[in-house]
């Protein structure tokens, strides 16, 4: 039956899509990792020379990288951690709370997502503004506000948590479409073996919904480490150079005519997210369970 | 069979793609061979003008900030007196406008006409533009010195678009009036105004440092007041150090001792551009450092506030003066190059280049225009253009230099994580970058 399969589907099917993904993925990518060890740059558009790894001795040089690195890790980490917890929170509070499950409520979750992030850049400026909403709302239980998005010391907190309110509802369906595939008879079987709620939790919700998990933390860690337009609409970079990330430092690069640094920059980071990615999916796929 | 095939054809795309990447660097080779072609070639197509009754669209790019009012209502009027003639204005919004420009110059995508500062044309190369000469027929009117300042290499490759103007100190006229107040001439005198508009709860100085391009103005216009031209000349060619000169980490000191001391507004890391014009403009700020274009934006939320401008209150009575690098150019590469020299023409004519730069707050750059000047602008050219008494801003004397580094750092600086002699220090490896990557000789 396989061996019919194989002759109505020839492999050479793929060819159109595998064209098309050459020509506009690999063959640009391929482009980028050749740039990224030449001297490319505005003004030497087609005259580039091979410079070897000077770009790379360039970057771990430069001690605005170091910067740029830190918060790009400390942004992926935070938000890594918070949208999971919330998404799972949510995820369980809809799929066992009568009020919360309803698809009107699941929509309001998942409505930030749907958000343009200028959108969402003009409207949190205003809210974390010292003279802001937020501000203002704090005074009332008599807490000192701040500077939210330019003091240098909360200004990355404060993307991170704007990045949370934006994409928890996302990772919440994905969590949400984990726990509908778990069998009731499990939790009526754990119910009768008298185990409480949290035991539940532990080992039968989270050891079934681990693809789950995978999914959230990958889109989590890939979003967290290219993390662009949230830090240049809220902060661009700033205070001085307090928000700075490493894509807007590549960005930086880019404006700056310095394009095969720039793209070095950028093969730097795609090594990271794929270093680490492989890193997560070889980690979750030993823990996942399936207990049919 | 199919795996050869299938091997086969992937060997054909990827040398296919290889071939590709060596034909582009191949290029700029023939472009240099045969410069001389290149830019004949385009000159049979440029006769564009629409007598055929068919519609020439000029696409006309600018800076968001630069597509005021009054421009919108020139290139309307243009529209309007040549039937056929269509201005499709590019505004692009300020912090992107230059690596948008440098794109566009990178992948061959550039308009018709461009309003471009002195600058950024270095940087994507004066090669890509038309040289304008004698035979514009603007040319012979424009004044000299307002020219000399675009030329790069003795020729000029746009129409001037912008002269002298300086950057100091805003002031609201009638809050000084009444609170009796002098306008300070140092810094001690700032901090003595200061006092007293702070006692009256008036933000004595308003500072916009979300945007840094309004607090770098403090260095830009205090600096020649205690640095010579000279050592800008030595600062580009290398043979001093940002670091070796102390009276610029004065400045930037004192730029941070102003918000230390509270005389500016308390947000002042989240104010911008806009919020300092509202300030001004409804009398809740006394002073903001700004340069002169300020002054309409300002009036044009309140037409009644007085405000008159003053030089920089550091040390020195000496106005600082950019040296107008704005101009409106040609791209060589423009299919509709006649045309919108036409449209260049007709915007140097005194009427239209009044209006145009009464709006700016300029001078004339034309010498046929009667430009009738507002009380403040009289003020400065009595007291510090006609005399001379004025010394050239830093900005325009670091051309092809980009200074965003620079402004972060004093930014980085005014949030306290940094001195004003590590500002300096930073901004003296990244210059030395700079001007590496840029081929400066002495680097």
């Amino acid at each position: 039956m396989l061996k019919n399969k194989k002759k109505i589907y020839p492999l050479y099917f793929v060819l159109p899509a595998l064209i098309i993904y050459f020509i506009f993925f690999i063959l640009p990518s391929l482009s980028g990792m050749f740039y990224a060890f030449t001297d490319w740059n505005s003004r030497s558009i087609h005259t580039y020379q091979f410079v070897g790894i000077e770009n790379f001795k360039k970057i771990f040089s430069d001690p605005n990288l170091k910067l740029a690195l830190w918060n790009t890790f400390f942004f992926a980490v935070v938000t890594v951690v918070l949208k999971n917890v919330v998404g799972l929170a949510l995820a369980l509070l809809a799929s066992n709370n009568s009020m919360l499950s309803g698809g009107y409520m699941r929509g309001i979750f998942y409505l930030p997502n749907f958000l343009n992030m200028v959108i969402i850049g003009v409207m949190f400026t205003a809210i974390l503004y010292p003279t802001g909403p937020l501000n203002a709302l704090l005074s009332v239980f008599g807490i000192q506000g701040m500077d939210w998005l330019n003091n240098r010391k909360v200004a990355m907190g404060s993307v991170c948590l704007v990045e949370v309110w934006r994409t928890a509802g996302f990772h919440m369906i994905i969590y949400l479409a984990a726990l509908k595939s778990i069998p009731a008879d499990y939790f009526e079987a754990a119910k009768v073996d008298g185990a409480g709620y949290f035991q539940r939790l532990r080992h039968i919700i989270l050891p079934l919904i681990t693809q789950g998990i995978t999914i959230n933390l990958i889109f989590a860690i890939i979003n967290g480490l290219k993390v662009f337009d949230q830090v240049y609409i809220l902060t661009n970079g700033g205070p001085g150079n307090a928000t700075q990330v490493v894509s807007t430092m590549i960005y930086k690069m880019f404006g700056n005519g310095l394009w095969g640094v720039g793209t070095a920059y950028n093969l730097v980071l795609t090594v990271l997210i794929l270093l680490i990615c492989i890193g997560v999916i070889v980690l979750l796929k030993r823990k996942e369970v399936d207990y049919n | 069979m199919w795996k050869k095939t299938f091997a086969a054809a992937l060997a054909v795309m990827m040398a296919a793609g290889m071939m590709t990447g060596c034909g582009k660097a191949q290029a700029p080779a023939e472009n240099e061979a045969g410069s001389a072609e290149v830019t004949a070639a385009p000159q049979e197509e440029k006769e564009a003008a629409p007598e055929s009754g068919e519609e020439v669209t000029l696409s006309f790019m600018l800076p968001q900030t630069h597509y005021k009012d009054f421009v919108k209502e020139l290139t309307a009027q243009f529209e309007e007196e040549n039937p056929g003639y269509k201005i499709d204005v590019q505004a692009i919004p300020d912090n992107q406008w230059i690596d948008l420009v440098k794109t566009k110059v990178a992948v061959e995508e550039t308009p018709d006409i461009i309003r471009i500062d002195k600058s950024l044309m270095l940087e994507v190369g004066e090669d890509n533009f038309l040289e304008m000469t004698e035979e514009q027929p603007w040319y012979s009117r424009a004044i000299e010195s307002q020219m000399e300042p675009k030329m790069i290499d003795g020729k000029l490759y746009g129409m001037p678009a912008s002269g002298d103007t300086a950057v100091g100190l805003l002031y609201n006229k009638k809050l000084f009036d009444e609170n009796n107040v002098k306008v300070p001439s140092n810094t001690a005198e700032l901090y003595e105004a200061c006092e007293v508009f702070k006692e009256k709860g008036i933000t004595p100085v308003y500072a916009s440092d979300k945007d840094t391009w309004t607090t770098q103005v403090w260095f830009t216009g205090a600096a020649p007041q205690v640095v010579p031209e000279e050592t800008f000349a030595k600062l580009m060619s290398g043979e001093l150090k940002w670091t070796d000169v102390p009276e610029f980490e004065d400045v930037i000191a004192k730029m941070g001792e102003l918000r230390e001391k509270g005389y500016t507004n308390a947000d002042f890391m989240a104010a911008t551009y806009d919020s300092a014009q509202a300030a001004m403009a409804n009398g809740e700020a006394a002073m903001y450092v700004s340069g002169q274009f300020a002054i309409g934006d300002i009036q044009k939320i309140n037409p009644d506030v007085d405000i008159r401008m003053a030089v920089l209150p550091y040390e020195k009575d000496i106005l600082a003066v950019s040296k107008g690098p704005g101009q409106f150019s040609i791209f060589k590469n423009s299919k509709n190059a006649k045309a919108a020299e036409k449209f260049l023409d007709w915007m140097s004519q005194p009427e239209h280049m009044d209006i145009f730069l009464a709006g700016w707050g300029e001078y004339p750059l034309f010498k046929d225009q009667k430009m009738e000047l507002p009380a403040w602008q009289q003020e400065l050219n009595d007291g510090y253009m006609t005399t001379g008494n004025t010394a050239v801003e830093t900005n325009s004397l670091l051309t092809g230099i980009d200074l965003n580094d620079f402004w972060s750092y004093q930014q980085e600086m005014l949030t306290g994580s940094i001195t004003a002699k590590e500002v300096m220090e930073k901004w003296d490896v990244s210059f030395a970058d700079q001007a590496k990557a840029k081929g400066m000789e002495g680097f």
